[in-house]
Parts: C-alpha cells; sequence; structure tokens
C-alpha cells in the first residue's frame, strides 16, 4: 500500500481493512443492493500490504456501470471515507464481481493484439480512452518489446494510449 | 437515498453534526438538498467536483434500480 503521511500514521493493517470493509458495505446496503464484502489479498498483480475489497452477490452490473464507472466511484469514496477517518491518505481497491481481474486480462491480450498488427502494418494504433490505472497495464504489458513503443495522448478523460512500432 | 447521502456526507466533512439532507418532490424528479457547514463546502464538492459527482453517480444507480429520477443539490 502506497501511503501519504499527512497527520498520523496509518493504524494497523487489519484495522485499515476492518473499517474500508464497514464503510463499503454500509455503502451498499444503503443502496439497497445486496453483496457480500470480502478483503482479499495477493491477487495478480498486487502486493501483499495491498488492500483488496471484493463485492460478490447477484446482480451487480449496475454496481460497475460503463466503463467501471461506478466502480470507480464506489473506490473514490471509500478511500475518502476511511482517510479522512484516519487523516491519512489510503488506497483500497475496489473489484466488483471480478471486474477488474477480468478488464486487466482483457487489456493484456488487447495490448498484444494491437501490438502484433502494429508491428504487421508498421502503423501506429490509438486505443480508445482510458483511465490511468488501465494505460498503465498496457504499457507495462508491451514495456519489453523491444518493436513497439507506447505512450498516451489527449487530456483528462480523453486520454488514450497510442502504440506504435519502434524504429530499430 | 437521503441516508446514502447523509452517510457519506458525515463521514468525509470535519462538522457532521451540521449535516442534513432534505428531500423534495418536483413531480416524478425526488430532489435531494445536501447541506453543511460553509468550511465543509470544499469536502463535499472536491477539486473539480470529483466528490459531488462520485456521489451523483452512485445516487443515479440508485434512482435507476427503483426506476425514478432523483439529483443531488449542493446548497
Amino acid at each position: 500500500m502506497r501511503v501519504t503521511l499527512l497527520e498520523k500514521a496509518l493504524p494497523p493493517q487489519e484495522e485499515l481493512v476492518s473499517t474500508a470493509t464497514q464503510a463499503l458495505s454500509q455503502l451498499l446496503s444503503l443502496m439497497g443492493i445486496p453483496g457480500q464484502v470480502r478483503p482479499a489479498y495477493g491477487g495478480e498483480g498486487t502486493t501483499p500490504e495491498e488492500i483488496v475489497l471484493e463485492v460478490w452477490g447477484p446482480s451487480l452490473g449496475s454496481l460497475i456501470g460503463r466503463r467501471g464507472q461506478t466502480l470507480a466511484s464506489l473506490q473514490y469514496l471509500v478511500n475518502l471515507i476511511v482517510s479522512r477517518r484516519y487523516k491519512a491518505k489510503t488506497t483500497v481497491s475496489v473489484d466488483v464481481a471480478g471486474y477488474r481481474r477480468r478488464r486487466q486480462q482483457a487489456l493484456r491480450s488487447l495490448a498484444l493484439r494491437v501490438a502484433e498488427r502494429v508491428k504487421e502494418t508498421g502503423h501506429s494504433i490509438t486505443l480508445e480512452p482510458m483511465s490511468a490505472v488501465e494505460r498503465r497495464q498496457v504499457h507495462l504489458t508491451l514495456r519489453d518489446d523491444p518493436l513497439v513503443a507506447t505512450f498516451s495522448i489527449g487530456e483528462g478523460k480523453g486520454r488514450k494510449v497510442v502504440i506504435s512500432p519502434r524504429k530499430r | 437515498m437521503k441516508e446514502l447521502i447523509e452517510y457519506i456526507a458525515k463521514a468525509i466533512v470535519d462538522n457532521p453534526d451540521d449535516v442534513t439532507v432534505s428531500e423534495e418532490l418536483e413531480g416524478d424528479l425526488l430532489v435531494l438538498k445536501l447541506h453543511v457547514a460553509p468550511e465543509d463546502m470544499g469536502k463535499v464538492i472536491g477539486k473539480q467536483g470529483r466528490i459531488a459527482e462520485a456521489m451523483r453517480t452512485l445516487l443515479r444507480v440508485v434512482a435507476i434500480r427503483r426506476r425514478t429520477r432523483a439529483m443531488l443539490q449542493i446548497v
């Protein structure tokens, strides 16, 4: 977990996990969405200290939203609630029904597929707009590929990744 | 929906006792009015309205599930 100390140190991780779990459960219950929240550790691409809260339940599609927009708001508010309480910044990830994990895998295969196409044609390809976390996933996937380069263009919500051939 | 906004606002302001949310029905539109202490306005709006936007996103999900329309005003 990346933390920035503002006024006081963060409490032990178990306490953070339990406060964040409570906050997320409370939000779901007030939204009238039945779902169970459970902390997950050691998932692919996470460090052991990273807190990931998973929500499982029936019909959670509306909790994810278009391009994960609702999920992003939910995660943002949970972090806000927890960090205001401890006066320190927290990085809690929220996942709903495995959405983030699936999206990560989908991004990885998209990146590899598009990179192949770029190598075949010799032309750059621009992907659709993505969040910072998603763009990072694309950059990381192709980081070690000597034949393509990746960079981002555009501002704010319209920022997107370009995959282009690398001259040798 | 009132309780949802109340819970979030109380959890992120410095003066939770000053948080109130009132509901008014305008036709089929439910208007939620969030009041906070003047010094807490920034805490519920956020930079570039990001916090207010996140609350509205959750509100929209609930409204759609209940087949109604809702709107959040910060006053």
